[in-house]
């Protein structure tokens, strides 16, 4: 089924955990084909919608459609179409990476074992581990375990690949080829990519949404989301001194040192400075805009 | 890349909606049928848990401590070949019993412990795979360990103790523990699987415990380590599995369809362990609660020197009924034992040494075992290659002392076992033995020479 298109459908989706913790609240959202990238501090509801999606979570109030099933109905059904990888996650150390696929493979239903065996070593050959198939994973460094468990989520070869906060923890190495990966997996099927990392989403995420205390504060593409503040990003150097009046009139997206002072990135609609110069806005500029709002 | 915009995706599930209509079959509609393709998965969920569980370090340090208390009972001298091989499996049965517990509860555990959870719960496998199939491994791992122990028994014997070894001894052993391993195996499993804590597991060592020590009070029928109770725990703990089968859905993987044919088997089960148990109860010798009146009536005798020989009617190790009727005209050596008394080698060697030298149209040897497991005197004395009679007691308790347990015990007036009457040809108790040991081997022979030319 590969190849055939999916539409996510997320309606007035409200999550609250008991004590009244809000994790996600109303959130209305449509995901197609390509990969989407879900952007967002630490706490901003991230892996709840990803749990969610992944059936794992009961939401409290609305539901998510994936290819017209509903994750309150119809998980079997959805969990077939699914590959996830969590944000946190173990594996069995006793076993070796091969091993653990072909358990997992099994859990997909894939009963025929010539089958399974060539759909992990396909899988092991596309996260770059074929080497290390028969090593024990409690050996296995951070980044070998992440794609392993990239791996283990496209065994049954899913129309929609979650993979939550996958470069986390990752050296600047292994992030690249992971995201790499990602770019690659993308074609046909939906990926939903979380992370609070602006440079992860913006190298092979499609489009996008910013989520922010449980809520969607921006959803569209890369391209809309700099519209938000174009013309309004504004670079000045300062004398230290000087900051923290700046601080208190302005939102200040970046500060670096500079030769006599510090230099300075602020979002403004418009500024009197003598040493204020308008300049290309980026997609840090953009986020932690959206972020003060 | 194909973008679509908002009513393109309106479309597009309308039209995914309007197939399935159409084409039901072409959805992967999920059934609770479990198809030889789930068993595929299920065994090969349990290849891969006996894998890592042979692999992990508890495994052996579990192999060890159970060789260690295995060893130890069988590394005695003086015992018989059968002896041996049971000391070896109610050690190991013992032992694997509480380690055995805390394995399954953990291993129901595991994805939480090692944060697995997530992977293993987000994937499309029915319920059934996941717990039959993680049993099943783990269920092999344990009967792993249960072969290594006595494995090290046979050793300890074999080269310590240096006594026979017989290998269907260790056979026997094994399947004995087979039934108590399961039951108790996936009780904690199923509530640990549950209840999503390895600490419900406490609740079968509870029990395991009262089993082990509450011989007193506690009704035979709630022992599942008895042989003659096999069939009911084997029912429950099936029964139990089915119903972890059932919950787990709704527990841990969201609501599902009810399934019909798991709920089926668990009912079915559990009203099958039901109706065998009360049937046990209700039919064998289940003190104190329960008497049988022939039982009862082998309990009124008593043995006093010049008078008769109490009698019986109790089946040997070969599965035919014995009655003492049976040996009249003959001078009877009779010896009560219990397999819990490791000195009841001593009589067993001295009855069989006194079955070879004396005719046995003129002297007969016959044993009485007491035993809580009734399978145990006869596997036990099958094991040495008994030829003479060796009768199980089958209202027997092992209480101490055993006259309160035992109807035979209470008859032949045996607070402590072993114990040896002689009886002349017309069963008449002649001498009775306290307290026998090998050194005694050589009153029984002067008396029974002094007998025979008296008698024949």
């Amino acid at each position: 089924m590969a190849g055939a298109f999916i539409v996510i459908e997320i309606k007035n989706l409200t999550k609250i955990y008991p004590g009244g913790i809000v994790g996600v609240r109303d959130i209305n959202l449509t995901i197609q084909t390509g990969v989407f990238g879900l952007l967002g501090p630490n706490g901003s509801g991230k892996t709840t919608l990803m749990r969610i999606m992944a059936t794992l979570l009961e939401p409290t109030e609305g539901t998510i459609l994936i290819d017209g099933y509903d994750v309150r109905r119809d998980r079997p059904q959805i969990r077939r179409l699914l590959g996830y990888l969590p944000q946190d996650f173990g594996l069995y150390p006793h076993l070796t990476a091969f091993e653990m696929l072909d358990y997992l493979a099994l859990l997909c239903d894939i009963q025929d074992a010539a089958q399974r065996k060539r759909i992990i070593d396909d899988a092991l050959e596309r996260v770059h581990l074929t080497d290390v198939r028969d090593r024990k994973l409690g050996t296995f460094s951070g980044g070998m375990k992440q794609r392993v468990g990239i791996a283990q989520a496209i065994l049954n070869a899913p129309r929609l690949l979650i993979v939550d906060e996958p470069t986390a923890g990752l050296d600047p190495e292994e992030r690249v080829r992971v995201r790499s990966l990602l770019s690659e997996l993308g074609e046909g099927r939906v990926i939903i990519l979380s992370t609070h990392i602006v440079e992860d989403v913006l190298a092979v995420a499609d489009s996008l949404a910013i989520m922010h205390h449980g809520r969607v504060s921006f959803s569209g593409t890369a391209a809309e989301l700099l519209e938000q503040v174009a013309g309004r990003v504004w670079q000045l150097e300062l004398e230290r001194k000087e900051l923290a009046d700046i601080k208190e009139q302005f939102p200040i997206t970046s500060v670096l040192r500079a030769r006599n002072g510090v230099q300075v990135r602020l979002i403004a609609d418009g500024i009197e400075h003598p040493r204020a110069t308008p300049v290309e806005p980026t997609f840090e500029d953009a986020y932690i805009w959206l972020m003060g709002q | 890349m194909t973008r679509m915009n908002h009513r393109d995706s309106a479309d597009g599930i309308r039209v995914i909606r309007e197939v399935r209509e159409q084409h039901p079959s072409a959805t992967s509609a999920v059934t609770y049928e479990t198809s030889l393709s789930q068993l595929i998965s299920i065994f090969g969920v349990a290849r891969h848990e006996l894998r890592q569980g042979r692999r992990s370090p508890e495994f052996w340090v579990i192999l060890v401590i159970g060789a260690v208390a295995t060893a130890v009972p069988c590394s005695q001298s003086s015992t018989t070949a059968g002896l041996a091989g049971y000391f070896a499996g109610q050690t190991a049965m013992i032992v694997l019993g509480f380690l055995g517990v805390i394995w399954f509860s953990l291993a129901a555990c595991r994805d939480v412990l090692t944060r697995t959870d997530a992977l293993i719960l987000s994937k499309p496998s029915s319920g059934e795979v996941i717990v039959l199939g993680r049993f099943l491994g783990n269920y092999g791992v344990v009967l792993l360990l249960l072969l290594g122990e006595l494995l090290a028994g046979a050793v300890a014997q074999t080269l310590i103790a240096k006594t026979p070894f017989a290998p269907m001894a260790y056979g026997h052993a094994f399947l004995r523990s087979l039934t108590p391993l399961f039951f108790l195996g996936a009780t904690a499993y199923s509530l640990s699987l549950l209840f999503n804590t390895p600490v419900t597991g406490l609740l079968v060592l509870t029990y395991w415990t009262y089993v082990l020590t509450g011989k007193t009070y506690l009704r035979s029928i709630y022992n599942c380590a008895l042989t003659q109770n096999a069939a009911v725990y084997i029912l429950l703990g099936g029964a139990v599995l089915a119903l972890a089968v059932i919950l787990y859905h709704p527990k841990r993987r969201g609501a599902q369809p009810f399934p019909t044919r798991w709920g089926a088997a668990a009912m079915a089960l559990f009203a099958l362990g039901a109706v065998w148990g009360v049937h046990k109860v209700r039919t064998t010798q289940d003190f104190p609660f329960q008497f049988i009146p022939f039982i009862e009536a082998m309990r009124g005798q008593h043995v006093s020197p010049g008078q008769r020989a109490p009698g019986f009617w109790l089946p040997d190790q070969w599965g035919r009924t014995r009655r003492l009727e049976e040996y009249h005209g003959k001078i009877l050596l009779i010896g009560l034992w219990s397999p819990d008394e490791p000195a009841s080698a001593d009589l067993l060697n001295a009855l069989a040494a006194l079955g070879q030298k004396y005719p046995r149209d003129k002297v007969v040897p016959i044993a009485i075992g007491i035993s809580d497991d009734h399978a145990a005197p006869r596997h036990i004395a099958r094991d040495s290659g008994y030829d003479f009679p060796v009768v199980t007691d089958i209202g027997a308790r092992v209480t101490q002392p055993y006259d309160q347990g035992s109807p035979l015990a209470s008859a032949y007036d045996a607070n402590n076992l072993p114990l040896l009457v002689i009886a002349d040809r017309r069963r008449v108790v002649v001498e009775i033995l306290k307290d026998f040991s090998g050194a005694s081997t050589v009153i029984v022979e002067r008396v029974v020479d002094a007998l025979l030319p008296q008698q024949f």
